[in-house]
């Protein structure tokens, strides 16, 4: 059982705050937009779209640069 | 075991290996808890949710979601454990039963965050006041986990009462989901002989037997599903685990 931390851990929890705090910001506008701009929410339902398809995808290599998981 | 440990001490080899064995192993399977919510509903509910504004809280539950994989996942990676996997296993692959299919219907979606969402918060609070510091920072002030949990829970049981009020064949729908989901969540606290839970316990990683935690959600929760008109499921019905 190794203890050694994982050497990208720190860039994909940075990866994650980022898509979580824009994701965030994305329904913030779309609710808004509910009263005032309907294609404003469409747009933000897209871009919500977007950043959790990317990361039910798991693409974790592309995410964290070099220091990430090697392909196998 | 009363101590409460830090990741430092860990690393300076005063835990017990079994207890670090146990951690690393809790914390994988809530990360994967976690992310395997988003990865059963987002597909068909986020464009096919009833209304603009269901779509919505369909995409903040999946972030809110997320940052809790994320929470987990950076604990895990101090302790070694890699979640790639957890981020790029398929459905069928995931550690609990309740996670390994796909939510097709907005019935579903909402009876999981009345019913399983409910579980999870009930996993969520073991790691309150636990042993492993870091861990119980998640889930404890000022962290937001606990109160986006039960937000989620929230929403499930409004919509889950809106529907089931609505009567005829939408009630019936309703109660077809209650019907799968609360025996799925019944079998989350899994069997009440487990010896890995005892072990649980036994090093403050837990607090509660999975026949409590159990007992306490039947009681929590058949109230709940007898208020909205609803019949409460036989509890003996296609369980895995008693």
């Amino acid at each position: 059982m190794s203890l050694e931390p994982v050497p990208f851990a720190h860039a994909l929890d940075e990866f994650l705050r980022d898509i979580v705090g824009a994701l965030h910001k994305a329904v913030d506008r779309g609710i808004a937009g509910l009263k005032t701009d309907p294609k404003e929410t469409d747009r933000s339902l897209a871009d919500a779209k977007e950043m959790i398809d990317t990361v039910m995808a798991g693409q974790v290599e592309e995410w964290v640069g070099e220091s990430g998981p090697k392909a196998s | 075991m009363n101590d409460r440990l830090e990741l430092k001490d860990i690393r300076a080899g005063r835990a017990d290996p079994e207890y670090v064995d146990l951690l690393r192993r809790v914390l994988a399977i809530q990360s994967d808890c976690e992310i395997g919510g988003p990865h059963l509903y987002v597909e068909k509910m986020l464009p096919e949710a009833p209304a603009k504004l269901d779509r919505l809280v369909v995409a903040r539950t999946s972030a809110e979601e997320i940052d809790h994989f994320r929470k987990f996942a950076v604990l895990c990676g101090d302790l070694g454990v890699d979640t790639t996997y957890i981020l790029q296993r398929n459905n069928p692959e995931r550690y609990l039963e309740a996670f390994r299919g796909v939510i097709n219907t907005w019935e579903d979606f909402a009876v999981f965050g009345f019913l399983i969402d409910r579980v999870g918060r009930y996993q969520l609070e073991e790691f309150m006041g636990c042993s492993y510091a870091p861990l119980a920072a998640v889930v404890e002030h000022p962290s937001r986990v606990m109160d986006e949990e039960a937000g989620h829970i929230d929403y499930g049981t409004t919509r889950t009462a809106e529907l089931a009020a609505i009567g005829g064949e939408q009630k019936e729908r309703i109660q077809r989901s209650v019907d799968h989901w609360y025996i799925t969540g019944l079998d989350m606290f899994g069997s009440s002989t487990s010896k890995r839970a005892e072990r649980y316990r036994h090093f403050g990683l837990k607090r509660r037997t999975n026949e409590e935690a159990r007992l306490q959600y039947i009681a929590e929760v058949e109230p709940l599903i007898e208020g909205m008109g609803l019949t409460v499921p036989d509890k003996t019905k296609g369980r895995k685990f008693t």
